[in-house]
């Protein structure tokens, strides 16, 4: 399904704002149309132990409690990456005060918790595949702030540049432009991991 | 020209965004022009391009499966407002005494003043001074209902309570009763409903009361 197809969502039904009741079904369809980018977004800010399934459920909390408030349906988008950005914000800040660093399990990486399907035996082509698109993942993970995201996003089924530039609030041609600078420092890493280094990106991300 | 040509972005960003655009199927023909132009210079471009289709395919598939828990994340229910039921019934435990309440401010307004002078200066025609601390509660609810009968918001009192519970007294004669007292009083309201029928949930749908001569039942509630 292509994610983020439509561009306004009413939460009301006659589209007028205030004074009218949240229409439940314009607010679900609008959940399942964008879910799928919200947890990239929390992937690209959560700490790695954090649980990404709760943090998808508070911001589908925030959702619900603040959708009599959204005006816009246009900001949406914007406002829902908010919403997912602070939610793996605060699990960092309360992560950090009961300092779990050292006894949770990773949620990502190779020490995860997987679901039961994950352990199933597979096969040796399929395994190679899952294991690689692991080791890509996490060097993606790791990198700088402003790549990280919109490369995450750009991997999200279905979204285009210009959703995109409304998820994150910038111009197509900066998204168009940080996703390219992406690729090649993710294509570096694999590179310099593989001893093939190349050496031609700079400590700041600029390309030579 | 592109975009980012006009922007003036360096040679070494457009290579990545003519690639960045062959891996996401959006280089237009002048696009592939270009990479076919820095190909035939830098052979080096293909190798790069075939690596980073590679990379992003494989993030697809890290992305997916991270996100497609997503999928079976759906939203709360939203927290329903209170139905009718609840607000009569938050309005029957507090509109007693919040008419309770205005009647005794109607009658001893002037002398809840902090200061306790019940004769200070303002407005209080019509209003008979009374000292709180002279009055049991008994005394200052007959002295709301003859207010209320003086003023027409208390017509009367039915002559019949309903005992609710009588207890001996400890010193062996008499005892302790606790009863309803029957009181009607008279309110000016805006709008006049009962409710003889519930919706599919179980509230009571509020339906204005026929008003005629021959209305004599008490409506259930008057809001």
């Amino acid at each position: 399904m292509a994610q983020g197809s439509q561009e306004h969502v009413p939460f009301r039904g006659d589209r007028s704002g205030a004074g009218t009741p949240v229409d439940p079904v314009a607010l679900r369809s609008a959940w399942e149309e964008n879910r799928r980018w919200i947890a990239a977004v929390l992937l690209a800010h959560k700490p790695a132990w954090a649980d990404l399934e709760d943090l998808l459920q508070e911001v589908a909390s925030t959702l619900v409690a603040s959708s009599a408030d959204l005006r816009d349906p246009a900001s949406l988008r914007s406002w829902l990456r908010t919403v997912a950005i602070n939610a793996a914000r605060l699990a960092g800040r309360k992560g950090r005060l009961r300092n779990h660093r050292s006894l949770d399990l990773p949620a990502d990486g190779p020490h995860a918790v997987r679901e039961p399907s994950d352990t199933l035996p597979a096969a040796p082509a399929v395994l190679a595949v899952a294991e690689e698109a692991t080791r890509i993942g996490e060097l993606a993970m790791a990198l700088p702030d402003g790549y990280r995201e919109p490369l995450l996003l750009k991997a999200v089924q279905g979204l285009s540049y210009r959703q995109i530039g409304q998820i994150l609030g910038l111009p197509e041609t900066t998204v168009e432009t940080r996703i390219a600078r992406a690729r090649r420092m993710l294509r570096d890493q694999t590179q310099a991991l593989t001893g093939e280094a190349s050496g031609r990106i700079s400590e700041e991300g600029r390309l030579a | 020209m592109s975009t980012h040509e006009a922007q003036g972005i360096p040679t070494g960003d457009e290579r990545e965004l003519l690639m960045s655009r062959a891996i996401d199927g959006r280089a237009s023909a002048s696009d592939w022009n270009r990479l076919e132009a820095i190909g035939a210079r830098e052979p080096g471009l293909w190798r790069d391009l075939a690596l980073a289709q590679r990379d992003q395919r494989q993030l697809e598939v890290f992305v997916a499966r991270a996100t497609q828990l997503a999928d079976a994340v759906e939203l709360p229910e939203a927290p329903r407002p209170l139905s009718f039921q609840q607000r009569l019934r938050t309005f029957s435990v507090w509109g007693g005494w919040a008419v309770a309440a205005v009647v005794a401010l109607a009658v001893l307004g002037p002398s809840l003043n902090p200061g306790g002078n019940s004769n200070q200066n303002g407005n209080t025609a019509g209003i008979v001074p009374v000292d709180l601390s002279n009055f049991r509660g008994e005394e200052l609810l007959s002295k709301a209902l003859e207010r209320g009968r003086e003023d027409g918001t208390v017509p009367g009192e039915l002559a019949d309570g309903y005992l609710i519970r009588a207890n001996p007294l400890g010193t062996g004669q008499g005892y302790e009763v606790v009863y309803v007292r029957p009181i009607v009083v008279k309110r000016r309201v805006n709008n006049l409903l009962h409710f003889p029928s519930v919706d599919e949930a179980g509230n009571p749908l509020p339906q204005p009361v026929p008003l005629g001569p021959a209305f004599t039942s008490v409506p259930r509630r008057a809001l």
